[in-house]
């Protein structure tokens, strides 16, 4: 339960950075996706470690900007080491050619390695600085514009929402089935089925209820993301900006 | 260490990120489709429900027993033995964009990757060839359970055996591919077990309560698959990773090459005795593309054309078996 609480703070907490209002987080939300997948191609498709920098140096400078804690950003980064670090070793048992790098005489394999950690760590940080900045509507917003079908975007916020309810009916369905039986640390094994199906089903329920009325109130998700701005000259202007810097970085590296 | 599904962007190349992206959202636009014709509203709330609680279950993670280890479960049958299969691989796509963009699990360019291992696996191949016939004849609470057990166990397994060739087609990891899939295979078919107790649980309760949800997924006739389409969808897949993804494989020798190497160091192992002799000048013979390649050409289109050509044998030879067994069966 106490990691179902901290998964709901952690979702609270970002939609709240979301919402600051900085100049990364008045960018156009379409213009952070694309250069969000921008900047993941290119840091996937490198072995330069100066231009890993480079892109390091750019996330710093964007978090700053974004008034990101840079604590939150490297914990959210460290996430996906545990696996990259079990594939990546295998450069170090595998990879014995000795190279000079900058006239330092080092293993293949060291390097190599510290390239998929640094990689791994940059991506994550660079999709988190987009959810960061934008918050979860706007992104679904831009997925209605670019014509991605309405059933899926509805599908896809109505997780997001229902994300919260649930977690809260598993907490007072737990608090209730541990005052019931005081003695027990946590749900019984035998007892899971039953409670997390009841779950479910009065879920369900609740869901049904909830989307019926959304319709008879007239709900359409194409019409309530009407107030939309424009991906105006500007943000093109920027854009090009933006990928000219990366294809300097890409050729002068 | 924490055993995950979920591949992150830096663990895969571009090009097979683009490639799985592209599968991705074909798998995507055809379920839509698919739903769109059911024309059925409650589907929706359903899906997300169902998508917030496999969000929330995957959070879990549990401990396998005698590896040091833990891992959650992948959810693709329990979403589709409520769901059905189209709205099931919809819901779980929904739950990767949410994972990945709040909270790093899996990256935004391997996307498409985990929705292919966790969502069109189980989706698309385990729930209409294994779970559904198990059901379809005779749905009981005996039933379910056998079928989420091997239908979890068999996803996982397809979908971790694709984490890996995911990776080594990347180049990413220089694990050899044996020790990689003896590493990834034996814990998720612990994760696989664990995950068809959980997911036969919860639909035996939900078959309990609500029998009509469970029937409803299994027999609705605007989910039936349509098996021209199919073959079809299978033949572009063919297409696809045989002439493209074969690109980008590996040029290290394969997992048996690489040990034979290490004992002889040499990658093959010359033939000896007559019999073996007369069997290799044949093969020498027959082979018109040696080594997925063009002969005496290092042309990379000799691998896509390898590619290609041998998924099509492949589709001729399960076909004319298949035609051989449809023939027989109805002069019988």
């Amino acid at each position: 339960m106490y990691k179902l609480l901290n998964a709901m703070l952690a979702m609270n907490n970002i939609e709240s950075i979301s919402h600051k209002n900085t100049i990364i987080h008045q960018w156009h939300p379409l213009f952070k996706i694309i250069c969000t997948f921008i900047m993941i191609i290119c840091i996937i498709s490198t072995y330069q470690l100066l231009e890993l920098i480079i892109y390091t140096l750019m996330i710093i400078i964007t978090s700053l900007l974004a008034h990101i804690s840079i604590q939150k950003l490297i914990t959210r980064g460290l996430l996906g080491l545990p696996f990259s670090l079990c594939l990546g070793v295998s450069f170090l048992i595998f990879d014995h050619k000795i190279i000079s790098f900058y006239g330092l005489m080092i293993y293949e394999g060291i390097l190599l390695l510290i390239l998929v950690l640094l990689k791994t760590t940059l991506c994550l940080m660079t999709s988190y600085i987009l959810i960061a900045t934008t918050p979860f509507d706007q992104i679904t917003g831009e997925l209605i514009h670019i014509k991605i079908p309405s059933t899926f975007v509805l599908s896809l916020t109505m997780t997001y929402r229902y994300i919260y309810s649930l977690l809260y009916d598993a907490k007072t369905m737990s608090a209730s089935y541990l005052l019931k039986n005081p003695q027990v640390k946590g749900i019984d094994l035998k007892d899971m089925g039953s409670f997390v199906g009841h779950l479910l089903v009065n879920s369900f329920n609740k869901s049904q209820h909830v989307y019926e009325c959304m319709l008879c109130r007239g709900y359409n998700i194409e019409t309530s993301y009407q107030r939309y701005e424009k991906f105006d000259i500007d943000n093109i202007f920027l854009l090009m900006m933006f990928m000219s810097f990366m294809i300097i970085v890409k050729v002068m590296v | 260490m924490n055993v995950l599904m979920h591949m992150a962007d830096g663990l895969i190349s571009v090009p097979i990120g683009f490639i799985f992206i592209a599968v991705a959202v074909i798998a995507m636009g055809y379920s839509l489709k698919k739903i769109n014709e059911s024309h059925d509203e409650k589907k929706i709330p359903m899906m997300a429900v169902m998508g917030a609680f496999v969000f929330v279950a995957q959070m879990i993670n549990f401990t396998i027993p005698a590896t040091g280890s833990s891992g959650h479960i992948g959810g693709g049958i329990l979403l589709c033995l409520i769901l059905g299969q189209y709205p099931a691989f919809l819901a779980m796509c929904s739950v990767l964009i949410i994972q990945c963009l709040f909270f790093g699990d899996g990256g935004m360019l391997a996307l498409g990757c985990n929705m292919f291992n966790m969502g069109l696996i189980p989706c698309f191949i385990v729930y209409p060839l294994i779970v559904k016939p198990l059901l379809k004849n005779h749905l009981s609470s005996s039933r379910i359970v056998l079928s989420s057990m091997i239908g979890a166990v068999v996803g996982l397994e397809l979908g971790a055996f694709c984490v890996v060739l995911e990776t080594l087609a990347s180049q990413i990891t220089e694990l050899p591919f044996t020790l990689f899939v003896s590493l990834m295979l034996p814990i998720h078919l612990a994760i696989g077990i664990v995950e068809g107790i959980i997911t036969s649980a919860v639909v035996c309760y939900v078959y309990k309560e609500s029998p009509h949800m469970i029937d409803y997924a299994l027999v609705d006739k605007n989910f039936n698959m349509n098996y021209k389409k199919l073959i079809g969808v299978f033949l572009v897949l063919v297409v696809l990773i045989g002439g493209g993804l074969s690109l980008y494989a590996s040029s290290y020798p394969d997992g048996l090459e690489w040990s034979i190497g290490g004992i002889t160091g040499d990658s093959e192992l010359e033939a000896s005795g007559e019999v073996k002799e007369a069997l290799a000048s044949v093969q020498e013979t027959t082979s018109f593309l040696p080594d997925y390649s063009f002969s005496n050409s290092d042309s990379i289109l000799g691998t896509s054309t390898s590619g290609i050509v041998g998924g099509a044998m492949t589709i001729f030879v399960l076909g004319a078996v298949g035609y051989i067994f449809t023939r027989k069966k109805s002069h019988v």
